[in-house]
């Protein structure tokens, strides 16, 4: 059954369908969650509330055949909203783990490379770790990232040049912490 | 590092960071509570970690967490709606060993149905500290709904602050603790004032985020142990006094 046949039975009552379309985007949502805000704990509150949201609100959703980039939609900027709140409480170095140890998601990485990677996007501010995220671990084309998070290809491009450049930066400087976090745009 | 490079890279980094992370199993759970509930899934934020356990058996507060002073969260979410509401012979079958329910109170108040509810305790990294599973069984009477929780008591001391409460009373050697506050459920984006915020950390008032718009209710609560068994009696807007649901605890103590 397609997205588009279960959003109307959703539409329709039908939360079995809801059930289905849970099955089939939680893992996805999980991790890009989880990767955008850099703990399983925050991932898993986070994609909690993208759901909710988008059962509550299915009976706005004109085009069923877009629910996962209405859900990724709702998510990112849920998550957007939570690491602003949770920068004004927390040092951001402590937040994101990128301090003297090592956080769980970091653990598994093997070299130094993707170590300095990992850091460098903790660095940067919610918007381009989003795009990084939906671009290197969704795969997702530029076009498709502008639709699911509401902006411009152009904005999708700009975040993604900046991104990048502090990304090789941190990976050329010697000791491997980026001199500075992109925080605006 | 070329570009081709450093792409793949930050490709695999992703991909190695996400590796084997799965949806936990009670996130449907979770969500499936929030959507029934009506409310959007936000914490709130309490001052007294000894009530953690309390608000954690309380169904009708339909909140997702409350985070103490040490920073330790604890975090409820009820039965899925896809399970059956018990009855009471279901009920009866599905207590903890020494729990008791009463079908019907003396004051009217009649047996509706019983579901499991789900809870437990992570410090602020996530971690899972411990996890219950309560029933929380819902009593009505003349269209007023009252719960009463009951769950494994823990043995550290956490489920018990008499200090936290507004009246204590023994019932033969049970100590019953009563509080009433004042619940406020409020939208996402909702600030408290500072009146509100002073209100919060003395006690007094409770902050719920998510819901459509603002709606302030009273909360009656009460709390005890009994045989290893840790029981809450609890309501939004009941109008009782607190007499009678002292009354309505001691019918459960000498069941």
């Amino acid at each position: 059954m397609t997205d588009e046949q279960l959003v109307r039975r959703m539409q329709q009552g039908d939360m079995q369908a809801f059930d289905e379309l849970y099955e089939r985007y939680k893992n996805d949502a999980y991790r890009i969650a989880c990767l955008i805000t850099g703990n399983r704990a925050d991932g898993e509150d986070l994609t909690q509330e993208a759901f909710v949201t988008c059962a509550q609100a299915i009976g706005a959703l004109k085009d069923g055949a877009k629910f996962r980039p209405w859900l990724l939609r709702t998510l990112s900027r849920a998550a957007w909203k939570y690491c602003r709140k949770a920068k004004r409480e927390t040092p951001v170095a402590e937040f994101f783990e990128t301090g003297e140890g090592e956080s769980a998601l970091s653990a598994v990485l093997r070299t130094d490379e993707q170590r300095r990677l990992y850091q460098a996007m903790y660095a940067l501010d919610e918007k381009r770790r989003t795009v990084l995220v939906l671009y290197y671990f969704d795969n997702r084309p530029v076009k498709e990232i502008a639709r699911t998070l509401g902006v411009t290809e152009g904005t999708v491009k700009s975040r993604l040049f900046s991104a990048r450049r502090h990304l090789r930066q941190a990976l050329t400087e010697k000791e491997g912490k980026p001199e500075e976090a992109v925080t605006h745009g | 590092m070329d570009e081709m490079k450093m792409e793949r890279e930050m490709q695999e980094m992703l991909h190695r960071c996400a590796e084997g992370m799965e949806a936990p199993e009670k996130l449907k759970t979770r969500i499936d509570f929030a959507i029934k509930s009506g409310k959007a899934p936000r914490k709130v934020r309490r001052p007294f970690a000894k009530r953690l356990a309390a608000v954690a058996l309380v169904a009708a507060v339909a909140v997702t967490g409350a985070v103490a002073g040490n920073g330790i969260v604890a975090y409820t979410f009820g039965s899925s709606w896809s399970n059956e509401r018990m009855s009471y012979a279901e009920t009866q079958a599905e207590l903890i060993d020494g729990a008791k329910v009463p079908e019907s109170f003396t004051n009217g108040f009649t047996f509706e149905n019983a579901v499991h509810e789900y809870g437990g305790e992570k410090d602020e990294d996530g971690n899972v500290l411990r996890e219950w599973t309560n029933i929380d069984v819902q009593y009505e009477r003349d269209g007023v709904t009252l719960h009463l929780g009951t769950g494994e008591a823990h043995n550290d001391g956490t489920t018990v602050d008499t200090s936290t409460f507004d009246d204590a009373r023994v019932i033969g050697d049970i100590t019953v603790q009563y509080s009433a506050d004042d619940y406020k459920a409020v939208p996402a984006d909702y600030e408290p004032t500072a009146e509100e915020q002073a209100a919060v950390e003395a006690g007094d008032l409770q902050i719920g985020y998510g819901a459509n718009e603002v709606t302030v209710q009273q909360y009656q609560f009460l709390s005890w142990e009994q045989d290893g068994v840790y029981y809450t009696l609890s309501g939004f807007d009941l109008d009782m006094t607190a007499d009678e649901l002292f009354q309505m605890a001691q019918e459960v103590i000498e069941l």
